[in-house]
């Protein structure tokens, strides 16, 4: 079943044509790896799909619902989480005010009052519960970038969009974060923009390859891998 | 169970307030009498300021309409305090809404001019009308009349425990705001409007809600400042008095809940101090407000806190 | 008095005002154009330039054109070494965040306003022109005995002498090192100050030139005007206006507001009192901030 859908999505910024995509589908429980060149129009793609940012033309639908016109915050209800490339977090609060919040959504949502302990099962999968009442500013940036995460697992959503989660973090650290990623799986769609060629392989089904903000290529890590056109991309030539 | 460390605290400082009056001199209940009606004032600013981060240079229009609102439907329709005094928060409740569900259109410096130039409209607006508001001078509303059944209002006691009702109660309820959803939301407003946004919470209603919250405040303390003092006038809408509770706030600690108490009593005592000095005693205002900018933005409190493990709300 | 005459002769008066509210509000836009700063103390600059020129004016005593002329120099200078040292010694130390920047420059008022009570006193003083003729305009002359349609030489000479400074201001921010220092700060602060300009001198320099600005318009409307320590709430309303109106940051856009709000403030207030003239100014700045930031002749928003 298709999760969320995109046609003919376009984004202008004055005369650049920074996003023009066709075709995109993203079936439920997939893991997708969004690749591409710096430059290539992801963020901005991401963006159009959770609402950050208006397009120009197209329609995205989500679970059959049109929400090309929904604001951002009403897109977070329907189940569409993102996490931000360049960490955003309240670093003036607790760890446990920082999932807090998004818990409170949720419980908010299916008008429960479990907001609390929905906290601390966000910071425990990604391992701060221990942290839970030092200020966030105070931490580490491998923490910053797991809190982010967290708060989008504290969402609950049905599709969680990770921008370039690994950034900036050390090759063991990489290493819990895909493990994380992979038990996120379990119960959401997961869409994945990623520089990492390491961690799109091992955890991607499917990789879709944006060049100048146009889909390049489509297809299992394996396809992808042996696309000529992707290497002429990636290489520059 | 757990002791719930900052209620007991802010009941006590109620309680405290209260046992003032056996203690005090009159001359200076009526001061602590003025002083809790500005209190509560800046402790309805400070929801808005203070917590969400939204500085506004605007709120006498609000305090103003609460004034105007009861002594207008007193003076002109004989309105009996106790309907009056509903009248005034009403009037500013709804002149908070108009003006922030405009002005939050925009935001951080733009929002500050657009907030100052509305009550600067609304200050002018009195002074046009100054056949019926009379303008910079004011009316005095007649004793007779600032009273609630037999108890009046204007006699030193009864004064000072309407004014001391007014601020316990304004208090306990910014208290249970900071601390519901809804506060914790507006102080991730204050901290990160986009993330914020992101996490599934529209900013909007929140930050009129805010600002409804303070207008009201603010609409209190106007209608109680006519009630109690009896003075009515349009000198109340100006500039003046939309600094001030930014500057109780500023120093009392922006975000503590208690923190305009202690700016007000602070500012009051140091205005007043001034005044048997210099003509220019309003010099105090200007120099605190370059000091605490420059050299203690968290103010008394917030500097308190930040050494108490932050359990102070 | 028909209506023909007075229109005229508002027009007159409006020309004034506009003339020298142009100059204060160029100043309060350079300030915001190059540093981004809103500076709420700008009409207590405008107050010292007024209260200064008094107080030189008065000690210097023999013609009064000695007088004026001493306060034409002193004045500005005098304002500007006191709005450039404020910005060195507490808007640098804020590192310009805006909001932080507008508290203060609030105290500022505060400061300024209070300390000039205590060194002038708060009795308004009245400055004498350096000139004064009596200049009957032609075509009414003698029609309203007694209401002679007539306008002062000193007036036509403020408005020559306001549009000499635009000019000279003009030619300094296009012609000069001085003025493409300044542009190119507001362009980009630290593209500027990886090219060497020293921004935060800068800075001082054009926080003390729009101050000083605001001061020399005080002293040419002084010998219409009396002086007084609060007399700086209407330029900066006025200002504020203006610098809106035109588009924040925009010089252009400032002189045409400042014309347009000028005159019209002459003309409206024949049919209106000032006051509701003001209320409608306020509201309408108000309404363009929420719904068009850019201004009405700016083109870009901020």
């Amino acid at each position: 079943m298709t999760l969320l859908s995109a046609k003919n999505l376009i984004k202008d910024f004055g005369g650049l044509r920074a996003v023009n995509v066709g075709a995109f589908e993203l079936p439920q429980g997939e893991i997708r790896a969004v690749i591409g060149p710096n430059g290539a129009g992801k963020t901005t793609f991401v963006s159009l799909l959770c609402g950050r940012i208006a397009p120009t033309q197209g329609a995205i639908h989500f679970e059959e619902s049109d929400i090309t016109r929904l604001p951002a915050h009403d897109r977070v209800a329907l189940g569409i989480a993102y996490t931000f490339q360049i960490t955003s977090i309240y670093p003036n609060l607790t760890l446990y005010d920082n999932v807090m919040l998004p818990a409170q959504r949720r419980a908010s949502l299916n008008a429960s009052n479990d907001a609390a302990d929905r906290a601390m099962v966000a910071l425990e999968r990604v391992g701060l519960s221990s942290r839970a009442f030092e200020r966030a500013g105070s931490q580490a940036y491998g923490h910053q970038r797991l809190l982010e995460v967290a708060m989008g697992l504290a969402l609950a959503p049905k599709l969680l969009i990770l921008d370039e989660p690994t950034q900036g973090l050390a090759e063991g650290e990489i290493e819990t974060f895909k493990e994380l990623i992979r038990a996120m799986a379990k119960d959401a769609t997961v869409l994945l923009i990623e520089h990492n060629m390491n961690v799109v392989m091992a955890l991607a089904n499917r990789i879709t390859v944006l060049n100048f903000g146009e889909t390049l290529a489509e297809g299992t890590p394996e396809e992808i891998r042996a696309n000529a056109d992707v290497q002429t991309a990636y290489l520059g030539g | 169970m757990r002791v719930d460390r900052a209620l007991i605290l802010h009941l006590a400082v109620i309680a405290l307030l209260f046992a003032m009056q056996y203690v005090m001199s009159p001359y200076h209940q009526g001061n602590l009498a003025r002083i809790m009606v500005l209190a509560t004032y800046a402790t309805g600013y400070n929801i808005l300021f203070g917590y969400t981060g939204l500085l506004s240079l605007g709120h006498a229009l609000f305090f103003a309409a609460g004034m105007y609102g009861a002594g207008m439907t007193m003076r002109y329709w004989d309105f009996p305090a106790i309907a009056a005094f509903p009248t005034g928060i009403i009037a500013a409740t709804a002149l908070a809404f108009l003006i922030g569900a405009l002005a939050l259109r925009t935001t951080g410096v733009a929002f500050m001019i657009v907030t100052l130039m509305f009550a600067q409209a609304g200050f002018l607006t009195l002074l046009y009308f100054n056949e019926y508001t009379r303008g910079d001078e004011g009316f005095v509303l007649p004793q007779a009349d600032r009273a609630i059944g037999m108890i009046d209002l204007s006699a030193d006691d009864t004064r000072f425990i309407a004014a001391w009702m007014i601020f316990s109660v304004g208090l306990l309820i910014a208290l249970a705001i900071v601390r519901s959803k809804a506060g914790r939301v507006l102080i991730a407003i204050r901290e990160n409007e986009e993330r914020t946004r992101m996490l599934g919470f529209n900013p909007f209603p929140y930050k009129l809600g805010a600002v409804v919250v303070s207008g009201a405040f603010a609409g209190a303390a106007g209608a109680a400042y006519a009630l109690l003092f009896g003075s009515v006038g349009a000198s109340f809408a100006s500039i003046q008095y939309s600094i001030e509770p930014l500057l109780f706030v500023l120093l009392g600690g922006a975000g503590v809940v208690l923190g305009p108490l202690v700016g007000s009593i602070l500012i009051f005592y140091l205005i007043d101090y001034a005044r048997e000095i210099t003509t220019a005693y309003l010099i105090v205002v200007g120099v605190a407000l370059v000091l605490l900018i420059l050299f203690a933005r968290k103010g008394v409190l917030g500097s308190i806190r930040r050494r108490t493990d932050g359990w102070l709300p | 008095m028909d209506l023909g005459p007075q229109l005229m002769l508002a027009s007159l008066d409006g020309a004034v005002g506009a003339a020298v509210l142009a100059l204060t509000a160029l100043g309060l836009s350079l300030v915001f154009g190059v540093m981004r700063v809103v500076n709420v103390a700008h009409g207590e600059f405008f107050m010292l330039g007024a209260m200064i020129a008094w107080f030189v004016a008065s000690n210097i005593g023999g013609h009064p054109a000695i007088g004026f002329v001493g306060a034409l120099i002193i004045a500005p200078l005098l304002v500007g070494a006191i709005a450039a040292s404020a910005d060195w010694l507490i808007l640098k130390r804020l590192d310009y965040e805006p909001e932080a920047t507008i508290v203060a420059t609030i105290g500022l008022l505060y400061i300024l306003q209070q300390g000039a009570l205590v060194t002038f006193g708060p009795v308004a003083q009245a400055v004498e022109a350096p000139f004064n003729h009596r200049i009957e305009i032609p075509w009414f002359e003698g029609s309203n005995v007694g209401w002679g349609l007539f306008t002062t030489s000193y007036k036509l000479f403020v408005i020559a002498a306001a549009i000499t400074i635009l000019l000279a201001v003009w030619l300094l921010l296009s012609r000069t090192k001085m003025g493409l220092v300044m542009r190119a700060t507001q362009l980009d602060r630290e593209t500027a100050q990886a090219f060497g300009i020293p921004v935060e001198k800068v800075y001082a320099l054009t926080f003390g030139f729009g101050a000083a600005l605001a001061a020399l318009s005080a002293v040419l409307i002084v010998p219409i005007q009396q002086a007084d320590y609060l007399m700086g709430g209407d330029p900066l309303l006025l200002s504020f206006i203006v610098v809106i109106i035109g588009g924040l940051g925009s010089l252009r856009g400032t002189l045409i507001a400042a014309l347009l709000i000028g005159m019209s403030d002459g003309i409206i207030s024949v049919f209106f009192t000032p006051t509701l003239a003001k209320i409608i100014a306020t509201l309408v700045v108000a309404m363009v901030l929420v719904f068009r930031p850019q201004g009405l002749f700016g083109a870009k928003a901020q």
